[in-house]
């Protein structure tokens, strides 16, 4: 056990990661109560992105981390368009946006010669685009649909499948990794057994700063305002004269901002990037937000470190292997002692 | 007949046992509950008759009806924990369910060791999964003879969920789905007759996986991950999630149609993804919904009227 | 047996719920007698609504306890409560809009239906005769409201009013001996009104006690043997309909207090 500080010091700069993972999960639950299962190929695409602009544009890796953050915000938006609000309410500009989206899918991953494959590609972006400005213009009052209550869910389980294949198609499902050198190795010590390398350093220290961003934004800004407002109520809210569909938007863009931050981070810190390693953190957010209480921001920030522990310790000490059963285990528990998360308030969990 | 019968025998196959599958998971989402644990219930009945198989000399059958027998244990604790909380809990359950599942057949030889005596035992072995010996199937009345119990399968299976469907159990399910509060007003027990849906859709889906082994002949993880429950999902959702020939026709049509259209293989996850979008947002009650077969009728209607109204207006001019 | 007719069928002792620190209800009792129609009134969020959920076991209460026939119901999960005989109707109608009025009301009579799982898939005729009768009886009570026409037809494409009827016909088919009826005479015109109101007097035949919410003063004052006022989760008022209507705290609670 002469390495458990060292062990406690992996679980602190991951536990930070899913934290900003998971705290995205929840604030789109929160708000809008549901579960975005594609959370996972989001912050998949983050990193992915960084990737791309590290390696294709030959950016430094200070700009790839913003550029992969504000990258996942609009795909997060986009998937609420195309996943999320047509099961609020059918539109035609809805209508057009995934015309464009199918488009796009069959340039990215069609059989096309090169030539045809960038025409389509970029067509179908541009009438995407159109999707956009045309919902945007409509100044018609939405009529809200009734779909089966799993419906979200069930949405949303689809776009990871699509995210996660067009991934593949374009990385191939091996492993990707960052050019060497990107950081120094050279690692502090902390302690006479433990270190820390600068990487950790930057995963946990913009972890905490991105976690202390978000508390503001939510708790002292107008936008969070707006946000908190309709997490309490939407009809109301729209009668207050919020624009629900845009405070929605900013909603999913900080949550995929989060999690391709969140991306990006764990993919320099392992250096390890493929099109499936959105699955593994799914169950680990899944249990963070469970464990921190469903919607609780705070809850999951707290909870995240604790479930990074286990994974980390249980690598450690028992058998790499077994990890996300154990990080299982703990959900069980958590549901079988106390649904409501062991940070959260009592909300209506009971059915 | 018999040489399409013999030409396609395992595309029906298949097909059939998709069917299985897609009634597995029908009658939970029939209740208002997400299970994503089909394929992982699916795994558990497969690696049971293997290692039987394998390991001993008892006769299929046997292992079959443990299989069966397996699935309704484990079903039971995971419903009874995650049913009584709001039905996102069931769905995040069984998620992590089915993880356990395939940890525990890449690993389960390491369990094994720690107990067993002989420590280099193979039993899950691994990602390599148990290969099954094989056999020349027999042909009776026009059948191998691996088709006819997982045809006789998919037909009890539809009988049971026909006949429910049918009774005051489907509309005790269906209630439940639409307002479960409303239906404990009325005396109805609705965490039990979510338990019962969860647990009949899980041993479904245990013997499916069973009855799966053989035509397969390779059970490894690799075949019951995350992303065959969800080709099962899209079976159901397309089909339609409110009436058993739902997943019929959405498992019947998704099995044969990559096989039609074979350029889109290797796409298969993206069209799945796709169509489980698509149907769920434009066609929420599946193509089982009658409305549905109206639509080309419509269609027909409206271009009709079109064009003959274009006619009246060139004849106006 | 005297003295059973003599028990309150409903008590309710020094309810209390709290939603937050926000009192919903606070120390409020009650009993109504066997066989009565007892009005509840009230300004909008007095609590009318919260106080019906808890008889019905929707919600946990915070304090006090409710006895149907002198036995303990709260606590219990709404599935038990409805068992022992308390059946109910929703303030905003919760019908099961895809299912047909027929199928609403028959599953109100599910828990008279007998038989299992295997009786029903071996076709045996237990299973069969359950069915059947459900179906009479399900079919008499439309037949009681006029509906037996639309017996067939989607809850959810029926009127307002219609759906109203429909709910507490499916209520009824409990066969109850305590209805609630969450304002059930919101958004149906004049003669929906005077039909519910007969329709509702005609179950009075001693052995079905109703404890209505109502807005419409009218219908209320007409029906009731007891009328209860609530105001801020508290009871002001309880007494006959004319005593209720002279009672100065329920003049001011309506009206707002004179200047």
């Amino acid at each position: 056990m002469s390495d458990l500080p060292q062990q406690l010091i992996n679980g602190l700069w991951q536990g930070a990661a899913l934290a900003l993972f998971a705290m995205g999960y929840t604030l789109v639950f929160g708000v809008l109560d549901i579960i975005n299962l594609a959370q996972g190929a989001t912050y998949m695409w983050g990193a992915f992105f960084a990737f791309l602009c590290v390696t294709k544009l030959n950016w430094p890796i200070w700009y790839a981390i913003p550029a992969a953050m504000v990258g996942a915000g609009f795909l997060a938006v986009l998937l609420d368009r195309l996943a999320f609000k047509p099961l609020r309410s059918l539109t035609s500009g809805g209508l057009v946006l995934w015309a464009g989206f199918i488009v796009f899918l069959l340039g990215a991953v069609g059989n096309l010669s090169q030539d045809i494959k960038w025409v389509t590609i970029v067509s179908g972006a541009l009438i995407m685009l159109g999707g956009f400005v045309l919902d945007y213009r409509s100044g018609k009052p939405l009529r809200t649909r009734e779909v089966p209550h799993l419906a979200p869910i069930i949405s949303s389980i689809g776009a990871t499948f699509i995210l996660v294949s067009l991934a593949i198609s374009q990385f191939g499902a091996q492993v990707s990794r960052f050019p060497p050198n990107l950081f120094p190795v050279k690692p502090y010590n902390v302690t006479a057994e433990a270190v820390i390398s600068p990487i950790q350093v930057l995963v946990l220290g913009l972890s905490l700063g991105l976690m202390i961003i978000l508390s503001f934004l939510i708790n002292r800004t107008q936008m969070g305002r707006a946000i908190r407002a309709i997490a309490w109520s939407e009809r109301t809210s729209r009668l207050l004269g919020i624009n629900v569909d845009y405070v929605i938007a900013q909603t999913f863009f900080i949550s995929g901002a989060l999690a391709g931050a969140a991306g990006v981070l764990l993919g320099l810190a392992f250096n390890r990037l493929e099109p499936n390693m959105g699955g593994e953190v799914e169950l680990a957010g899944l249990t963070v937000i469970i464990v921190g209480g469903m919607g609780s921001i705070g809850g999951a920030a707290i909870a995240a470190f604790l479930v990074g522990m286990i994974r980390v310790l249980s690598v450690a000490y028992i058998d790499s292997s077994f990890r996300d059963a154990f990080v299982f285990g703990l959900l069980i528990l958590v549901l079988l002692l106390r649904p409501s998360g062991i940070f959260g308030r009592s909300k209506t969990v009971r059915a | 007949m018999f040489e399409f019968l013999s030409n396609n025998i395992s595309t029906i196959n298949f097909v059939l046992i998709n069917i299985s599958l897609g009634l597995s998971i029908y009658i939970t989402l029939a209740t208002g509950l997400l299970s994503l644990a089909n394929a992982g219930f699916m795994a558990i009945g497969a690696y049971t008759v293997a290692i039987i198989q394998t390991q001993t000399h008892i006769p299929f059958s046997f292992g079959f009806v443990m299989a069966i027998a397996l699935g309704v244990t484990l079903a039971l604790p995971i419903g009874i924990v995650a049913l009584g909380l709001r039905d996102i809990y069931l769905a995040i359950a069984t998620l992590g369910f089915g993880e356990i599942v395939r940890i525990i057949a890449l690993n389960g030889d390491k369990v094994v060791r720690l107990f067993s005596t002989n420590k280099d035992v193979i039993v899950f072995n691994g990602a390599e999964g148990i290969t099954l010996a094989y056999k020349t199937p027999t042909i009776i009345f026009g059948l191998p003879d691996t088709t006819w119990p997982i045809l006789i399968y998919c037909l009890v299976a539809i009988y049971i969920l026909a006949t429910l469907h049918n009774s005051r159990y489907g509309r005790i399910l269906a209630s439940i789905r639409q307002d479960e509060t409303a239906a404990s007003t009325l005396g109805i027990n609705v965490a039990r007759y979510k338990l019962f849906a969860f647990v009949l859709g899980s041993a479904i889906a245990a013997g499916a996986g069973a009855l799966g082994a053989p035509i397969v002949r390779v059970v490894d993880p690799h075949n019951y991950v995350f992303s065959r429950g969800v080709d099962i999902l899209a079976y159901a959702v397309l089909g339609g999630m409110t009436h058993w020939v739902g997943p019929i026709l959405g498992a019947t049509v998704l099995t044969s149609l990559p096989e039609a259209l074979r350029f889109l293989k290797d796409q298969r996850d993206i069209v799945n993804g796709l169509i489980i979008m698509l149907s769920i947002i434009y066609l929420p009650a599946g193509l089982a919904d009658p409305r549905v077969w109206t639509i080309p009728r419509k269609l027909f209607a409206l271009l009709g009227s079109m064009r003959s109204s274009a006619r009246n207006d060139s004849k106006g001019l | 047996m005297t003295h059973e007719s003599a028990r309150p069928l409903l008590e309710v002792k020094n309810l209390t719920r709290l939603f937050g620190g926000l009192k919903a209800l606070e120390d409020v009792s009650f009993s109504v007698p066997r066989g009565a129609i007892c009005g509840l009134i009230g300004p909008n969020g007095a609590g009318k609504t919260t106080l019906i959920n808890l008889i019905s076991g929707l919600g946990p209460l915070s304090e006090g306890a409710v006895f149907l026939d002198g036995q303990l119901i709260s606590g219990l999960p709404p599935h038990k409560i409805a068992a022992r005989g308390i059946g109910r109707t929703f303030q905003n109608i919760r019908l099961f809009g895809d299912l047909s009025v027929l199928e609403n009301v028959i599953l109100g009579h599910h828990l008279r239906q007998c038989g299992t799982v295997i009786d029903t898939l071996l076709h045996l005729p237990r299973s069969r005769s359950g069915e059947r009768d459900s179906r009479q009886a399900a079919l008499a009570l439309l037949g009681r409201l006029d509906m037996e026409h639309l017996a067939d037809v989607r809850a959810n494409a029926l009127s307002y009013g219609d759906q109203r009827r429909v709910e507490i016909a499916r209520a009824l088919a409990l066969e109850p001996s305590l209805l609630l009826l969450d304002e059930p005479a919101a958004g149906m015109n004049s003669t929906g009104l005077v039909s519910l109101c007969e329709f509702l007097l005609s179950l009075k035949d001693g052995s079905l006690t109703i404890l209505i919410i109502e807005h419409d003063m009218d219908l209320i004052m007409r029906m009731s043997d007891l009328v209860i006022v609530l105001n801020f989760g508290m009871k002001i008022a309880e007494g006959t309909p004319d005593f209720v209507r002279n009672e100065p705290h329920v003049i001011e609670a309506y009206l707002g207090k004179e200047q």
